[in-house]
Formats: C-alpha cells, sequence, structure tokens
C-alpha cells in the first residue's frame, strides 16, 4: 500500500465533527438501552412486551441482530482504503449503524408501551 | 456504610480530582504547544513499518470477527424472516433474556468503551502522542468485538435453530 504524504486531510469534516456526534449518539444509545433493558426483562412487563414484540416487528429484531454485520461490512470496504479514507468510512459507518439501532430501539419501545386492550 | 469505607471513599475521590485536573493540565499545553503538523495521525501514516502493522493485526481481527457477526446475522435474518408469521424466535429470546442476569448488559461496556476512543482519538489527533491513537484504536476494537460476539451468541444460541427442520424422536 503507497500512502501519500502530502494529502489535505479535512480536520473538521473528516475528524471533529463525526467525533462529537459520535459521542453524543453513544450517549444517547446508553439512555435508550437502559430503559429498553429495563423494560424489556422486568417481570411485571413479561406479558406485554411479548404480546407487543409478537405482532411484526420481526424485520426490526432482524436489523438490530445484522447491524455489527453491517459495521463489519464498513471496516472491510476501509481495510482496502488508505488510512486518510478509512477513517472516514470507519467514522461514518458507526455513525450510520448507531442511528439505525437508535431509531429502530425508539419504534420497538412506542410499541411496548401501547396497552393491552387494542390487541 | 460504615466510616471507614466513606473516609476513604472521600480521600480516594480527591486524589482522583487532582490527578484528572493534572492530566487535563498536561493535554491542554501538549495541544496547544503542538499544532496540527505534528499530530499523531500523521506520524502513524508516515511511519509506516512499525506502527501500520499494529493497524494492520487490529483490522483483520475486526474482518474475522466481523465476518463470523454477519454470517449469522444473515442466518438470523432468514430464520425470523421463515417465521414471521408464527414468530417462535422472538418469542424464545422474550423468554430468555427476563432474568436478572442479562448478557445486554455487556453492550453498554462497548459503549463505553467506543466513547472513550473517540476522546482519545481526538486528543491524539491534537497532540504528538501516537500511542494514544494505537490505544484508541485498541479499545475501538474491543468495543467491536464484545457486541458482535454477543450478537453471534444471541443469534446462535436462540434464534438460528428455527432456520432448519427439525424431527422430533418418539
Amino acid at each position: 500500500m503507497i500512502i501519500p504524504t502530502n494529502v489535505q486531510f479535512n480536520l473538521i469534516e473528516g475528524l471533529i465533527i463525526p467525533a462529537l456526534l459520535l459521542i453524543f449518539s453513544i450517549t444517547l444509545l446508553i439512555i435508550i438501552f437502559l430503559i429498553f433493558i429495563r423494560r424489556f426483562s422486568s417481570a411485571t412487563s413479561v406479558v406485554i412486551s411479548r404480546i407487543a414484540l409478537i405482532k411484526g416487528n420481526w424485520w426490526k429484531i432482524s436489523i438490530i441482530l445484522i447491524s455489527p454485520g453491517i459495521g463489519a461490512l464498513f471496516s472491510i470496504i476501509a481495510i482496502l482504503n488508505p488510512i486518510y479514507l478509512s477513517i472516514y468510512l470507519y467514522f461514518y459507518g458507526a455513525l450510520i449503524v448507531i442511528i439505525l439501532i437508535e431509531i429502530l430501539i425508539f419504534v420497538l419501545l412506542e410499541e411496548l408501551q401501547k396497552p393491552l386492550i387494542k390487541i | 456504610m460504615s466510616k471507614k469505607e466513606i473516609s476513604l471513599e472521600i480521600i480516594l475521590s480527591i486524589i482522583a480530582i487532582i490527578a484528572i485536573i493534572f492530566i487535563f493540565n498536561q493535554v491542554l499545553k501538549r495541544i496547544t504547544t503542538n499544532a496540527f503538523e505534528n499530530s499523531s495521525l500523521i506520524i502513524a501514516s508516515v511511519s509506516q513499518s512499525y506502527l501500520v502493522t499494529y493497524f494492520y493485526v487490529f483490522l483483520g481481527i475486526i474482518g474475522s470477527v466481523g465476518v463470523f457477526a454477519l454470517i449469522f446475522g444473515i442466518f438470523s435474518v432468514l430464520a425470523l424472516y421463515k417465521h414471521k408469521n408464527d414468530n417462535a424466535p422472538i418469542f424464545i429470546l422474550t423468554l430468555n433474556l427476563n432474568k436478572n442476569q442479562n448478557p445486554l448488559y455487556l453492550f453498554l461496556i462497548s459503549a463505553f468503551l467506543g466513547i472513550i476512543s473517540t476522546i482519545l482519538l481526538i486528543i491524539s489527533v491534537f497532540s504528538n502522542y501516537y500511542f494514544l491513537f494505537f490505544i484508541s484504536i485498541l479499545f475501538g476494537v474491543i468495543a467491536f468485538s464484545i457486541s458482535s460476539a454477543l450478537t453471534t451468541f444471541l443469534c446462535a444460541k436462540y434464534v438460528i435453530r428455527f432456520l432448519f427442520r427439525y424431527t422430533e424422536s418418539i
């Protein structure tokens, strides 16, 4: 692999903005995930969670389970590129995967909080 | 709590605050004295023979763990698609994850490691320490491997067996 030394690495687009966005999104993910675990695995909401998850959410759970694979695809693409491009790929790939998981967990939490009467 | 524990905690917290102030001061000095031309990213990209080898080792770990995660994830998606009317795998997941000792809490460790690795990468780019760049990549690799190993574990234990047909022995 040949690395050119006189490449202009855009500092703001390449590192500062995605890194701050990553820190913000990971803190959001920790909060959402704690709420999700507490609601998902508590003894009182067992029946509600089962019925709400069984309705038609197979593709949301499948995307959550395949999300490390999507991150691995981004990393495998980044291996084939030089370092100054691979940093872009790692940051934006991780951002895409984390925001996707956050949206899906938000939707699942919304469906877990619905009452039993509608079913 | 006893008095000894409280006093020990107070002493430890005071020591930690002093250490954090000292480290932060040193880091700020480093950042202000060194411009971006002396950053660790450029040192790592120029010295190919020494540090890029470790970089490739870490990338190999990510690739080898991530390929497993991708294969198991594709199998789990197929299993969930096969039982989309029945929803047996989701039922088994909700049954088995309703315990006090939940394996999902390991995802939180990987998330904290990701935050630490991003902060270390920012510090390493603005400073001269390329050892921090190395450590940030190491933490990121550990975080990714923990999360992918947990998903492969969940898929292999609870989900994938619904993909294959089984004949119940009488």
